[in-house]
């Protein structure tokens, strides 16, 4: 195995989970976020060179990571772009322990039908933790884009983060 | 939005997230990467033979004739392209043989072993006229967990089915029922022990799930493949098979996702009968076995402050 190998697969094998986390959540399915991260996987090997010389590896590859979920959102009517989901269960006015899978159950399905950029942004501010100038720099978009993105993404998604308990 | 809102979105992405993602293929990655540097540099290769070609004609023609006064340029500076936006080909090179019942029977089997960590989501009463209900079944206890609306008020079942010592098979019935606030347990057995070497997992002991069924029916070889439908964006393999005979005939259509193998649709059309709507539909989604998820389907909970009823009052 030669030194590049090496380095690829120690860091593949280390951001792997991370990779997956963020491609499902940009996609709403595990085995389209599985087929993201090998996509994903795939540039950052042919392009290896110039992602460990990146100022941020990390930020490169997340951006590559993007691309490709938007490259396949794009071509969501001619192939399987983002996953199906089946609607949730109806939410009861009274708590109960199945009302949390169903609410993030809900969360997911309205966070996958989010216009891509307001998705990026919700997966990189609020999964990845990275700052709003963080985030702007991997979305190649200035600060100011990412605030009101993040605003309009979480004002769509304000009603699946009320917890029933608050509401009983 | 306030900051304990954006506190639990952050929550709620770290749990639906919560799950073992499976090992990247390295090799795989690492050969697909080199052909496709291979490929991109012969891309490159033949598009500058073509531009040499083109401004050795166009050379030619100058010289041939001297009114043409501007040759083509011989060199074409590459495009800059943003990272992750190189072209990659994700089409296989072998098409699925998605009319090889072998094939497909394989794929099924494979995409439906219960140590597989998923649970399935199914949605039916879909167009039989019956209240909508979600079921969510745990392949590896077959455990199921059933949510649905009932008279304006939301009704929980947790069905356990379970071997005991003198192998019988017992189902435990647990109810909540939301409106009144009450829940009730009943638990029934099949009296008789089954028959038969002992089987080696739930599922052995309760084969009657539909992607169970599929499998069993794709190992007799009574299934046939009759086209390739889309369903919602996925392309599937269709299945047919007839059971029953006349008055209580049906045949049931099964669509698996020509890409995951994963049942996605059951149809059940029954032949003319009072008793019965000439179709239900289910559908399927595969969801990720969460520790929280499996821990909802295979123990039930009750709300505190509800009061226990007699089953079936």
């Amino acid at each position: 195995m030669t030194g590049r190998s090496e380095e690829f697969r120690a860091f593949a094998l280390d951001r792997s989970l991370r990779l997956h986390q963020s491609a499902y959540l940009l996609c709403g399915d595990w085995h389209l976020a599985h087929d993201l991260v090998q996509d994903t996987l795939v540039n950052v090997y042919r392009h290896w060179s110039r992602v460990r010389q990146a100022d941020s590896p990390d930020a490169y590859v997340r951006r590559i990571l993007i691309n490709e979920a938007r490259d396949r959102w794009r071509r969501r009517d001619k192939a399987v772009p983002v996953a199906d989901i089946a609607a949730g269960p109806t939410i009861a006015t009274v708590p109960d322990a199945t009302d949390d899978i169903a609410r993030r159950d809900g969360l997911l399905r309205a966070l996958v039908e989010l216009p891509h950029q307001q998705r990026a942004t919700v997966v990189l501010r609020y999964l990845e933790g990275l700052s709003q100038a963080e985030t702007a720099q991997v979305l190649g978009c200035s600060e100011g884009t990412v605030k009101s993105q993040t605003f309009r993404a979480l004002a769509t998604l304000r009603k699946y983060l009320e917890r029933t308990e608050s509401r009983s | 939005m306030s900051s304990s809102e954006e506190t639990q979105l952050r929550e709620d992405l770290r749990r639906i997230v919560q799950a073992d993602a499976p090992a990247p293929d390295l090799d795989a990655i690492e050969r697909r990467g080199r052909r496709e540097q291979r490929r991109a540099v012969a891309f490159r290769g033949l598009a500058a033979a073509g531009v040499v070609g083109i401004a050795a004609v166009g050379t030619l023609v100058a010289f041939r004739h001297p009114s043409a006064s501007v040759a083509a340029p011989a060199t074409v500076a590459p495009a800059k392209s943003a990272p992750g936006r190189q072209a990659t080909s994700t089409a296989p090179t072998t098409a699925p043989q998605l009319d090889n019942v072998a094939y497909v029977r394989q794929q099924v089997d494979a995409a439906h072993d219960p140590a597989n960590s998923v649970v399935e989501e199914k949605q039916s009463g879909i167009d039989a006229g019956n209240p909508p209900q979600t079921v969510w079944t745990d392949p590896a206890t077959v455990n199921e967990m059933m949510s649905s609306v009932i008279d304006g008020g939301k009704v929980t079942t947790w069905q356990h089915q379970y071997l005991d010592s003198r192998r019988v098979i017992n189902v435990d019935d647990t109810q909540v029922n939301y409106g009144p606030r009450t829940w009730s347990y009943r638990t029934q057995n099949f009296g008789t022990p089954i028959s038969g070497p002992a089987p080696t997992s739930p599922v052995n002991v309760v084969p009657y799930i539909p992607a169970a069924m599929l499998k069993a029916m794709l190992a007799q070889g009574s299934v046939k493949i009759v086209g390739h439908p889309v369903i919602d964006g996925h392309r599937t393999v269709e299945l047919s098979v007839s059971l029953g005979k006349q008055g209580r005939a049906e045949t049931n259509f099964y669509y698996v996702d020509s890409q995951t193998f994963q049942l996605v649709r059951l149809v059940r059309v029954f032949a003319p009968d009072s008793a019965r709507p000439a179709s239900e539909t289910s559908d399927y989604t595969w969801v990720q076995r969460t520790p929280a998820l499996t821990k909802l389907i295979n123990h039930p909970q009750i709300p505190a402050g509800f009061t226990q009823v007699p089953p079936g009052s």
